[in-house]
């Protein structure tokens, strides 16, 4: 028994461990990644007058990612796409290419998200860039997807009554969904920063460590 | 995000912890708590809850006897 | 193993048998001066197991049938959902362990405990803290962060109120007159210890200086699943370790198993959280660190599950009989299943299917309610007699709260694991339409929903057996079995 309390000294050390393990290291690993260019020159430096990639999201799309925060969006989809070969996410059309670190430093707060009751949204501002879409889909989420579990947002939408003229941005509404006669849907700003969200989740360009693989 | 900071306010935390558990360790070898585990195993029994007497049953049971 | 059997081993007796008044005193006087601090926190979880549960049923109707109260905001799935988690993560789990590790240790340190102010003032500022989180979710204020969900104006509160309640047990542990450490207090502890270094540090990396992009992932994933493995599962393993040996009053199987279970848990398990990023945008190497992890695990589950099984082999007419055992013996098995599971579902080929499905939801709930609420459950019934000196009530009520329980439970976990492996499988179809894979769940989150009710009903019973047993009127007239048997025994 005389081993035991340097064994367990060496217990005591490895959670202390773990924590300088998972999270400083990766910390020292790759919290300080910045913005680079799709492909870097011959000494592995960005390519000056080239774009830079990730893209900060500003101003509406913003203010949406607060919205998607706080109706707690993140417990039904996950921001995340895996490698080909381990699931389907690329074949589903969820990104041309795996999701990096490098991807995600611009976000003040990282909504990974560990469930996919609905489709993955990494790049849900490639695949559907419509915001008719997305104000019906917010509205009532049968109009466009039948038998969907998603709950309506439609407290995100003002309805009114058609003033002299139709209001210009009102949602169209299909009939069988329509709140009524002489009724419009209008959205909110809160609905609108939330479509602007959803616009700016792309991953359209390449990473050096990432580069999209053309087929 | 400024780096270092930050590193140093998650170090001192941590090692403030850490050091709590050392002791504690040291501690606990030094007064040999880790002898003797037969013995020690009963400590949870005294005379007013002994050792072979079932410390527990639905209420309803004196109702059978 | 020689066991000095001191008294007949009678197939149904009480706490409090000794005939002897003299030797009663020391543990009853333990009890005493703990009675309000524990009550105080147990009325406080009963609250919050309710608002938890009807939180819960609300949330499982939603996630099949979307336009149930789908008018209201606050009520939306993705806040009730988390209302749910946080009320009983901090609500009902904090609450009750605090009543039952707080007793456990102030008993096994056998010291009279003292500054009670302290737990009274700390339980009212978590109390309310919670209560202000809670809400402050419903009106859109959470994180988003799972299991970090209250908005970050509670979180100086329940660090007051947490820094007050470890110090209160490390006090209670300073002053103690045992000369050993059993083992469970060994679990108390350090569990007192890691709960406020994961929750600073996550607070700190996460909401006051946000680490730069995944990062805040993984330090996520180290909190939450840390919360389980080093917050709840010691402080349940703790109170298993007591209540099985005490209430077939014979000592557990292997004592220095025990304690190579801690140890063990302690080294593998704060590492294993990162399981939650399989196939994640962080590096490679951390996710493989985390698998290793997660299988080294079995090691820890396997000591404990052959120490608990072993200890009450032999005794299952004790596990009829008593309340205690039956939910305690059930947590345990539970533990053993789950955490199997768990490792199971750590290897990358069975990760590819169930991660991102329902089989991780049912897999919590296995852990944290089959297992941890289940022995929870039946240290409250251990705990409560000999607190007030008084039976339970009703024994109906005890048997319908279990069986509604362990059903309940049951039926969400097999539902959950089953539904949510058939979404992985076709969700990694890609020639299955994605809106195929919601709609498959469906009957799935059906059957949860029944399992709520039977949970429901289950907490029911236990909520009014326990205000049954509060009622002053109750004092007299319904003298505990223990006494009058000692009574009996005295004529």
């Amino acid at each position: 028994m005389n081993n035991l309390p340097l064994l367990f000294l060496g217990i005591f050390f490895t959670l202390a461990f773990s924590w300088t393990g998972l999270i400083l290291t990766s910390q020292i690993q790759f919290g300080k990644l910045v913005q680079t260019t799709e492909v870097l020159d011959e000494e592995g430096n960005p390519i000056e007058g080239d774009p830079l990639y990730p893209e900060q999201i500003v101003g509406l799309a913003q203010q949406g990612k607060q919205v998607y925060l706080d109706l707690g969006c993140i417990y039904c989809h996950s921001q995340q796409v895996r490698r080909p070969g381990f699931g389907a996410d690329t074949e589903r059309g969820w990104g041309e290419r795996q999701s990096v670190p490098r991807d995600y430093i611009l976000q003040d707060r990282v909504v990974l998200g560990t469930m996919r009751t609905g489709p993955d949204l990494m790049t849900i501002g490639d695949r559907n860039p419509s915001d008719d879409w997305h104000h019906q889909h917010f509205y009532n989420p049968q109009i466009t997807s039948p038998g969907s579990t998603m709950p309506p947002y439609a407290f995100l939408y003002r309805v009114q009554e058609v003033g002299v003229e139709p209001h210009p941005r009102a949602v169209q509404i299909p009939e069988a969904f329509h709140p009524g006669e002489g009724l419009e849907v209008i959205p909110t700003r809160r609905a609108d920063a939330l479509v602007a969200y959803m616009k700016s989740l792309r991953m359209g360009y390449s990473l050096p460590e990432a580069p999209i693989i053309e087929q | 995000m400024e780096g270092f900071g930050y590193i140093l306010t998650i170090f001192l935390v941590g090692a403030f912890l850490f050091t709590s558990a050392v002791i504690a360790l040291y501690w606990a070898s030094k007064n040999g708590q880790f002898k003797d585990f037969e013995e020690n195993a009963k400590t949870i029994f005294d005379a007013e809850e002994p050792e072979g007497l079932e410390g527990d049953s639905f209420p309803d049971n004196k109702k059978k006897d | 193993m020689s066991i000095a059997v001191q008294t007949a081993p009678a197939p149904s007796t009480g706490p409090y048998t000794s005939g002897d008044e003299h030797v009663r005193t020391e543990l009853s006087k333990i009890d005493r001066s703990m009675r309000g601090a524990a009550i105080f926190f147990l009325i406080s979880s009963i609250f919050w197991l309710m608002a938890g549960t009807i939180l819960a049923l609300i949330a499982a109707i939603k996630a099949h049938s979307p336009d149930f109260l789908g008018a209201y905001e606050f009520l939306t799935f993705g806040r009730v959902r988390s209302a749910h988690l946080n009320a009983m993560v901090f609500g009902w789990s904090n609450n009750a362990i605090f009543a039952v590790a707080l007793w456990i240790m102030a008993r096994l340190c056998r010291n009279e405990v003292r500054h009670n102010g302290m737990l009274y003032i700390a339980g009212s500022i978590w109390n309310i803290a919670a209560t202000i989180g809670i809400v402050g979710i419903l009106a859109g204020h959470g994180t988003s962060i799972e299991w970090l969900e209250m908005p970050k104006y509670v979180t100086p509160l329940l660090a007051l109120s947490y820094a007050l309640i470890g110090a209160w047990g490390i006090m209670a542990f300073r002053f103690r007159k045992g000369e050993h450490v059993y083992v469970s207090q060994w679990f108390f502890l350090a569990a007192l210890f890691w709960f406020p270094w994961l929750y600073t540090v996550a607070q700190i990396m996460i909401v006051f200086i946000p680490a730069r992009g995944t990062v805040q992932a993984i330090t996520n994933w180290w909190f939450a699943h840390n919360v389980l493995g080093l917050w709840f599962t010691p402080m349940a393993l703790g109170a298993a370790y007591y209540l099985i040996p005490k209430v077939l009053g014979k000592p557990i199987h292997s004592y220095y198993l025990s304690v190579l279970a801690f140890w063990s848990l302690a080294l593998f398990y704060n590492w294993a959280g990162v399981h939650h990023l399989i196939g994640g945008p962080i590096p490679v190497w951390l996710i493989s660190a985390g698998i290793v992890a997660s299988v080294m695990m079995v090691i820890p589950v396997v000591v404990t599950a052959i120490n608990h099984h072993m200890t009450v082999v032999g005794s299952f007419g004790a596990v009829w009989r008593s309340p205690t055992l039956r939910f305690v013996v059930f947590g345990a098995m539970s533990y053993t299943l789950t955490s199997l599971i768990g490792s199971a579902m750590a290897l990358r080929s069975v990760n590819e299917v169930t991660h991102f499905t329902h089989f991780t939801v049912g897999h919590a709930h296995h852990g944290v309610y089959a297992f941890f609420t289940m022995i929870m459950f039946g240290a409250i019934y251990f705990m409560m007699p000999r607190l007030l000196q008084r039976e339970w009530p009703s024994a109906t009520l005890i048997h319908l709260h279990f069986w509604f329980c362990a059903v309940g439970i049951g039926i969400m976990v097999v539902g959950l694991h089953v539904g949510g492996w058939i979404q992985g499988m076709m969700m990694n179809d890609p020639d299955i339409a994605f809106i195929d894979t919601v709609r498959a769940t469906v009957p799935w989150l059906q059957s949860r929903s029944v399992s709520g009710l039977f949970l429901t009903l289950g907490h029911i019973a236990f909520a009014i057996n326990v205000f049954w047993m509060l009622l002053p009127a109750n004092r007299k007239v319904e003298g505990p079995t223990l006494l009058e048997r000692r009574k009996e025994a005295e004529a």
